[in-house]
């Protein structure tokens, strides 16, 4: 006989209240460890963290610099999704454009990103330095997962798509871009806190003015570990944020796109 | 006018139509499996081209297809595979009347293909052919995973619509070619 009750143990209130507890530990463990030490140059503690935060939040500057970085990052990310799916579209067209195209996305993805990161400093002004190195770093991956997804797509309703003679928008919206989502959200999902981490790292390296990675710079030249933790949160909190915007987005297209086809009303019966 | 002359084609090194010819308006291609019956339509459809030979393809301007594998969309629903079949724009009434008229009742209309019976997506695919009244209709074993009782009805029905339009059906079910008025073409088995 099996039981209808609902399982105690399980649910997202169950969920939620797990994780806080875990989070509860993680910064009780921190606290102690920190008084333990009892040197905030070596260590800060999370009261010392919040207080840092609770300093900086206030101010404008704090958050023109969030600004700054999130709004650079952003861009870079974006572009490496419409050039990543976009050169993986030409290349699925031509086996000749594959081939000329694989070489300099082998390069992007196995070249250290500090390479990169002089190169631009050479090239171009530093405030270009996060939008150009984020993008560099998700194009490899936005590229390779959407190439995995049109060779993967159904060939049979390529045939159906010749045979039946449907347009070229017709054809993207009922086979390629349905194909391509989920791919994108993969590629979406693994590439986003690599646009923050190498994006946050370039700015460390090149400090263009009023950057978090410049921030993060002067937090480590005046010893002040509070700031630098504090600094690391904002980053971590920004990178989970543009996280599950990005895939939300995406799932709502996907969403809305299965929704679209499927309101075909049926009206009235015939007859 | 559905012709072709000295027909062959070959995967790699298997030959799998060998000189083959026919000229007809309504065509009906039997065989053993393996024969070469769907390589033969798709030939036909412009899918594969001949490794020698000649398809007249010319005097179609619009194709339609009943596929092996049903070949829908499937997070499509029925209507909308239908719709996408349609170059242009076509009343809900339209799609509805050949979705009844091919058996499949209203409360699987609105539904995505893939929650449908091997039968009920075979009667999406049916009425799918039928309605772009296209000029080569291409039937690839139609009635496979048609119930016995429901498949007289729609070879009747099949047969009405395709009137005035080149066809090709595949069958190995006699009571398919005893429906159907054309030329029969019977292939060899493979090897």
């Amino acid at each position: 006989m099996t039981s209808t009750c609902p399982d105690r143990r399980s649910g997202p209130g169950r969920a939620g209240l797990r994780g806080a507890l875990v989070i509860v530990a993680w910064l009780a463990l921190w606290q102690a460890v920190a008084a333990l030490v009892d040197n905030t140059i070596l260590l800060a503690s999370p009261l010392a963290v919040a207080a840092s935060f609770a300093r900086l939040a206030p101010s404008a500057d704090f958050w023109e610099t969030v600004g700054y970085s999130l709004g650079r990052i952003a861009a870079g990310f974006g572009l490496a999704l419409a050039l990543g799916a976009a050169l993986a579209g030409l290349a699925s067209l031509n086996r000749w454009i594959q081939a000329f195209l694989s070489p300099p996305i082998r390069a992007i993805r196995s070249v250290p990103v500090v390479s990169f990161i002089i190169l631009v400093l050479i090239w171009a002004d530093s405030s270009w330095l996060s939008v150009t190195i984020s993008c560099l770093m998700v194009l490899p991956i936005v590229y390779a997962n959407v190439e995995e997804a049109l060779a993967r797509r159904d060939r049979g309703l390529d045939e159906l798509a010749q045979v039946f003679d449907f347009s070229c928008s017709r054809r993207w919206w009922t086979i390629v871009l349905p194909a391509t989502l989920p791919y994108l959200v993969a590629a979406s999902r693994a590439g986003l806190g690599l646009a923050w981490k190498a994006g946050v790292s370039a700015e460390v390296i090149g400090l263009p003015s009023g950057s978090v990675g410049e921030r993060l710079y002067q937090a480590k030249l005046f010893l002040a570990t509070g700031d630098l933790f504090c600094w690391t949160g904002v980053v971590v909190g920004l990178s989970f944020a543009s996280e599950k915007l990005v895939l939300g987005l995406l799932h709502r297209l996907e969403s809305g796109l299965a929704q679209a086809y499927r309101a075909d009303p049926v009206r009235r019966r015939p007859g | 006018m559905i012709s072709f002359t000295g027909v062959s084609f070959s995967y790699g090194d298997r030959v799998v139509l060998r000189d083959l010819s026919a000229r007809a308006d309504r065509l009906l291609v039997t065989g053993p499996n393996g024969s070469g019956k769907t390589t033969l339509l798709r030939l036909l459809l412009g899918s594969l081209q001949p490794s020698r030979g000649r398809v007249e393809r010319g005097g179609w301007a619009r194709r339609a297809a009943v596929f092996q594998d049903d070949r829908l969309v499937e997070h499509l629903s029925a209507l909308a595979n239908l719709r996408l079949a349609c170059p242009g724009a076509i009343a809900n009434r339209r799609l509805e009347a050949e979705l009844t008229a091919v058996g499949l009742t209203a409360d699987s209309w609105g539904r995505s293909v893939n929650g449908l019976s091997g039968g009920q997506r075979r009667r999406v695919a049916l009425a799918r052919a039928l309605l772009p009244e296209a000029d080569l209709i291409c039937l690839d074993e139609p009635f496979n995973g048609i119930d016995a009782a429901s498949r007289a009805a729609l070879r009747a029905y099949v047969g009405q619509r395709s009137q005035g339009h080149d066809l090709v059906l595949t069958t190995h079910d006699e009571a398919d070619l005893a429906a159907f008025d054309g030329l029969r073409l019977e292939l060899p088995g493979p090897g």
